[in-house]
């Protein structure tokens, strides 16, 4: 037996040695969590508007089209609670910040990320030790095998450029036409996924939305509550008492908090075909079409707020 | 948990070091509790306590038949012992098709009656485990063995992990006494066992699964295929299917290997029969002994007054219910119908075929093996059209069609060639496919050189370079997207 185990290790320990050089070689591939970790540490100070959450985010929100210094900081899949995390992460350096864009989509309080492989983007680039399994702390063991050669094989040997994101945070991934833009199969396809199979998940994204007000109350921060524009065919396969669920939460937190608002843009027709890359996400025109009206929002707010100000600075505050 | 999922990596050492912990007296309570852990795994519940009861049942109704004296009354409860097994296979694997096959015969004399259709139930190695139920019984019957009377070690030899979801089916002459045997650590066996196992792993994930990539596309949709395309499917299938349940195999006898059971070899060079004969003593060795022992010979017997008539009569009896046991569908019947039809053609034309080779002078010669190896592969893969095809139509569709490449003269995509080559060769933009292909099979060819004892009894150093090479073929190339074996659904 003694003999058995010696093998054993002497067998795994080259092994061993190849995933670490793996690992690391895997870790140094350009990805966008890498690069908006890094435009946190450089740029943070700068930002007066930042924008979190998910793909529709990440495809709505270009910060070219704000008038203020924007951050796109969502990405794909991210839920509430990394959202918090991130915001929490940063928040000494986002010393100018103003306004924090955040929107609420149909599958904002029923997903949550914790024990899915995406998990390991955020634990290995922008270093939130949320998640102490051990293939979440690893790039090798987090994906199945195949996923790892493929990122070598495209990165090292096909040189395919891995990050879909501009300086700024928004996703070039959704700049190009899309093949497959076939929008009835698509928004019926994309409401039946982000549909949630139960509810457990909703107390505690609502408990992260919670800190998130609260962090932004005492640091000053508006913060904007959005339902971005999602096409008809996609609107029809929601399911109600899921939708009501997100309305009706996101309502009562504009309600209750003096720096929360809320926007609901999921109806809005001024949003055409042209401007979806498939049901529920954006083209570029899309983007620069949703970023704009957020502009105008942010804008009245601030002339809301600077005559608020000024009324309490003449006649006093109430 | 299958032997190729993340779960068996952690499951098997741990049952391994447990075994090695324990003292020899409970090392049969620790493979016999694995078992049932590793059955229960498959999360349906009625499995397990199915499993059990055929093991008691079995377990009691073998000491009756043993203390029975010869004669009438040892006969019914044998008789009453393999039916009652049978009707626990046929309740769980074959009660809704034969309601669907019966509403569809009493549909046609009266419209509007039906009988309900009960719920389909999944049924998970129940052909293996009572056909072994049914063995052992027969065996203590005919006096072949006793009966056991140990009842954990008749648990484990009905239950044993390594051999439960897809056999080989075990005679309990062979395995009950390795049972029994106290167990000493060897290393070989351990060395063996590993090898096996991941030499299975190799044939499975790396080569079973890659070749699926020609077949499925096509095999799941058969109208859109004329022509080429359907040859080589049927063709690639032929490997895929033995690359699967052997690589399936070998990871069972490695891992049986590990606690020094050595499980029956189930292939032997299959398409290299020469005939259908040899070819069913080649291919599941342990199911085709189990059909010949159990219901071809006693058929023979029973027909022998009819000479040739009453062998292939056995024959095709003995195939039809072979077709029946892999599933419950008709295209299964007609596969084991087509090989029992050719094995019984054979019985008739065999001696002239002795004659006339000797008389031609070519019956010595190496080309008409080559030949008879030849014809009997593609008449083997012909089968295989009913074996994989989904249904009776689209068998038919792909008999009908196999060499009609003129379907349309205009365009070559019409034949869906273009089409296939573009979505299955060049499969995810790896235009390094045919490489690794020509590599694996040139690995396959070496190792398959060593495969029965020699690379063991290498320099250390090429058995090591062979290992590391192993190991990251499978690492590197190994499908990860169809985790479960072929023979499962049987």
């Amino acid at each position: 037996m003694k003999k058995l185990f010696i093998k054993i290790i002497l067998f795994s320990l080259p092994i061993l040695a190849l995933s670490i050089v793996v690992e690391h070689i895997l870790r140094k591939i350009p990805n966008d969590f890498q690069s908006k970790a890094e435009q946190y540490e450089k740029h943070a100070g700068d930002f007066k508007v930042l924008c979190l959450g998910e793909s529709h985010a990440y495809s709505g929100i270009d910060p070219r089209y704000l008038d203020r210094r924007g951050f796109n900081g969502s990405h794909f899949s991210q839920t509430l609670n990394y959202d918090l995390e991130i915001l929490k992460k940063y928040a000494s350096d986002l010393k100018n910040l103003e306004y924090l864009l955040l929107p609420v989509s149909y599958g904002s309080f029923t997903s949550r990320l914790e024990n899915q492989w995406e998990v390991k983007n955020y634990t290995l680039y922008y270093n939130i030790r949320g998640n102490h399994n051990i293939r979440y702390n690893t790039e090798l063991l987090s994906l199945p095998l195949e996923s790892s050669k493929e990122k070598l094989i495209s990165y090292y040997m096909d040189h395919i450029e891995m990050t879909k994101t501009d300086s700024l945070g928004y996703s070039t991934y959704y700049n190009k036409e899309n093949p497959d833009k076939n929008l009835v199969e698509l928004g019926k396809k994309m409401a039946v996924a982000q549909t949630g199979k139960n509810f457990d998940n909703v107390s505690k994204n609502v408990k992260s939305l919670e800190e998130i007000i609260k962090l932004c109350g005492r640091k000053n921060i508006t913060l904007i509550l959005f339902t971005t524009p999602g096409h008809k065919e996609y609107r029809k396969h929601l399911d109600s008492r899921q939708l009501n669920t997100m309305l009706t939460l996101s309502k009562s937190f504009a309600r209750k908090n003096r720096n929360v608002h809320y926007l609901n843009l999921l109806e809005d027709s001024s949003f055409i075909a042209a401007d979806f890359y498939d049901a529920d996400h954006f083209s570029s025109a899309g983007a620069k079409k949703l970023t704009a009206k957020l502009n105008r929002f942010i804008n009245e707010i601030d002339v809301s707020d600077k005559r608020k100000t000024a009324r309490m600075s003449v006649f006093g505050s109430p | 948990m299958t032997f190729n999922s993340f779960s068996y990596f952690f499951f098997l050492p741990v049952v391994f070091l447990l075994f090695q912990a324990v003292a020899d007296r409970y090392r049969w309570l620790v493979l016999l509790m694995a078992s049932y852990a590793f059955y229960g795994f498959l999360l349906q519940p009625s499995l397990p306590v199915i499993l059990a009861f055929v093991t008691t049942f079995s377990f009691l109704a073998g000491k009756r038949i043993y203390c029975a004296p010869a004669g009438n009354k040892k006969k019914q409860l044998l008789l009453f012992s393999v039916l009652v097994n049978l009707a626990i296979l046929v309740y769980c694997k074959y009660l809704v098709f034969l309601v669907e096959n019966m509403n569809l015969l009493l549909g046609a004399f009266s419209e509007g009656f039906a009988i309900p259709e009960p719920e389909p139930m999944v049924s998970i190695a129940l052909s293996f485990f009572i056909f072994q139920a049914i063995s052992y019984l027969a065996d203590i019957y005919f006096g072949i063995t006793g009966a056991e009377g140990h009842p954990g070690h008749f648990a484990l030899h009905m239950s044993f992990f390594p051999k439960l979801l897809q056999g080989p089916i075990e005679r309990a002459g062979a395995l009950l006494p390795q049972i029994r045997e106290p167990y000493r650590f060897n290393y070989d066996d351990v060395r063996h066992g590993l090898l096996l196992f991941f030499w299975g792993l190799f044939l499975k994930s790396v080569v079973a699964d890659r070749i699926a990539f020609f077949v499925d596309p096509v095999y799941n949709n058969v109208r859109a295929y004329t022509g080429i395309p359907l040859i080589i499917a049927t063709y690639a299938y032929a490997f895929q299917l033995y690359f699967d349940f052997a690589g399936y195999t070998n990871m069972a006898l490695g891992s049986a290997r590990l606690f020094g059971i050595k499980l029956t070899q189930n292939f032997n060079s299959p398409y290299l029969a020469n005939s259908f004969a040899d070819f069913w003593r080649r291919w599941h060795i342990s199911f085709s002994r189990w059909i010949l022992d159990y219901i071809f010979q006693p058929l023979q017997m029973k027909w022998r007054n009819f000479g040739n008539n009453g062998t292939a009569l056995a024959l095709v009896v003995t195939f039809l219910l072979s077709g029946f046991w892999h599933g419950a569908d008709w295209t299964f019947v007609i596969w084991g119908l087509l090989h029992g039809t050719f094995l019984a053609v054979a019985t008739y034309y065999k001696p002239y075929k002795k004659k006339l080779h000797r008389k031609l002078g070519i019956d010595k010669s190496r080309w008409i093996t080559i030949f008879q190896v030849a014809v009997t592969f593609h008449l083997v893969c012909f089968t295989y059209i009913f074996f994989r095809a989904s249904t009776i139509g689209d068998a038919w569709h792909i008999v009908t069609n196999l060499f009609n490449i003129y379907s349309n003269y205009t365009t070559f995509k019409t034949i869906g060639l273009s089409e296939f080559i573009a979505a299955n060769i060049l499969i995810g933009n790896r235009k390094m496919v045919f490489i690794i292909l020509i590599c694996m099979l040139s690995i396959i060819g070496i190792v398959y050189r060593y495969r029965h004892t020699t690379l063991l009894d290498k320099p250390g150093w090429f058995r090591w370079v062979c290992y590391y090479g192993l190991f990251f073929l499978i690492v590197i190339f190994q499908i990860t997207t169809k985790p479960n074996f072929i023979y499962f659904q049987f």
